[in-house]
């Protein structure tokens, strides 16, 4: 059978609602920017949300526990090896959001579906 | 077949296979460092070939490991102090008179170092990231035991180029455990990773043996045992034990008097690690040394 072109569009859709209704009551995240530093929060106790990084980079998230974990290990991973070939100062959050751990994340996340 | 909606329940984690049986080496820097390509291989990989051991006919192969330092530490009532002095060598020339043996590897660590400077350097630096790394990776801090280890372990991988005749390390290893018993720990290692606990002190280096008979002695005769001593007596003892060893050892540089260069003293306590300022061993050091 060929699927046409607006059932994939409703199919992703699908998805999307899905996981927005999954997400949904799981307690938030909120980061705010401050004059000296960046706060980061979180109300939920049931499990750890925020994560340490790197020596200036955190990360917070919900979502599926073995996705986080996923991106958490590519992110350490990723971060350690660079400040540890360089200097902790060349560990530079830009890069690892925009081209290393997230666009890496998901394209191998597309190869294993 | 259909595929579902979302990747929730491939399997438990929603991890693949291959990264779950990665997950448990990653936690390992190390190991990491060399599946990165960023570490020289361990033993088993680096053992020397057969022809590096053939020996030439008339020409006999000793293996001679030269550390040229003096490092040392002693428990006091203020916790654990390391000292070490600052002169580098290569053979008879003195290359550098402001090296830092004693290094800091987290907030109650001291690694100080006695060996080859490029291999004790790039270890502290593993060491360092690798506290670190589990740290972050396992959401607590590694163990003294933990840390212990680890150090020994990376002597134990860097035996096969020590082997060669390159690249031996012996250093001493100073931390504060506050599990289970708030107690400042002491180790001291050999050149193939056995650890040993310090109770009272630890010395290495070509320098150590002279430091070792002060430390013996003061300890057992002295005014009073080394873990009584205030920090004031404490330092005065590192300085005489440092400049002792200068006396005979050509690798040690002792207390360079024309040009004010003193050595590094650094304690370890609950509280963490301090750095004396040279102020302070220069005020220590005119008032029961020089």
């Amino acid at each position: 059978m060929i699927e046409e072109p607006y059932r994939w569009v409703e199919a992703i859709a699908n998805r999307r609602e899905y996981i927005e209704g999954q997400l949904a009551p799981g307690s938030p995240i909120a980061a705010l920017g401050y004059r000296d530093a960046i706060l980061f929060l979180t109300v939920g106790q049931a499990r750890q949300k925020i994560f340490e990084i790197y020596d200036r980079i955190a990360m917070g998230a919900i979502g599926h526990p073995g996705d986080i974990e996923r991106l958490r290990m590519a992110a350490i991973e990723l971060a350690s090896t660079e400040g540890f070939t360089r200097s902790a100062t060349d560990v530079s959050l830009r890069r690892l959001v925009h081209y290393s751990v997230f666009a890496g994340g998901v394209r191998r996340r597309d190869c294993n579906e | 077949m259909e595929r579902s909606p979302v990747a929730f329940n491939q399997n438990f984690s929603g991890l693949p296979d291959v990264a779950l049986a990665q997950a448990g080496a990653a936690s390992d820097f190390p190991e990491l460092l060399r599946r990165k390509g960023l570490l020289a291989p361990a033993m088993e990989a680096a053992r020397p070939t057969v022809a590096t051991y053939q020996v030439v006919p008339g020409q006999q192969k000793t293996w001679q490991p030269t550390e040229a330092t003096t490092i040392l530490a002693f428990k006091f009532s203020g916790g654990v102090l390391v000292a070490g002095d600052r002169r580098a060598t290569a053979g008879n020339t003195v290359v550098y008179d402001r090296a830092d043996k004693v290094l800091e590897i987290d907030r109650h660590s001291i690694m100080a170092i006695a060996g080859v400077p490029a291999t004790a350097w790039e270890m502290a630096r593993v060491l360092e990231h690798s506290f670190q790394f589990f740290r972050r990776t396992q959401l607590q801090e590694m163990s003294v035991n933990g840390k212990v280890r680890a150090l020994s372990k990376l002597l134990r991988d860097n035996f096969g180029l020590v082997m060669q005749g390159v690249g031996v390390v012996v250093p001493i290893f100073a931390t504060y455990d506050s599990h289970p018993k708030p107690e400042a720990r002491l180790y001291f290692y050999d050149a193939m990773g056995a650890q040993f606990e310090a109770t009272d002190y630890a010395a290495t280096g070509s320098g150590s043996p002279a430091v070792r008979g002060i430390l013996y002695y003061e300890n057992t005769w002295g005014s009073k045992p080394l873990q009584q001593l205030n920090e004031e007596e404490a330092v005065s003892i590192a300085l005489r034990s440092l400049d002792t060893a200068a006396e005979s050892d050509t690798s040690t540089g002792g207390v360079d008097r024309g040009g004010k260069i003193y050595p590094l003293i650094k304690i370890v306590s609950r509280e963490g690690i301090t750095t004396l300022p040279e102020s302070k061993i220069a005020a220590v050091f005119k008032e029961t040394v020089a």
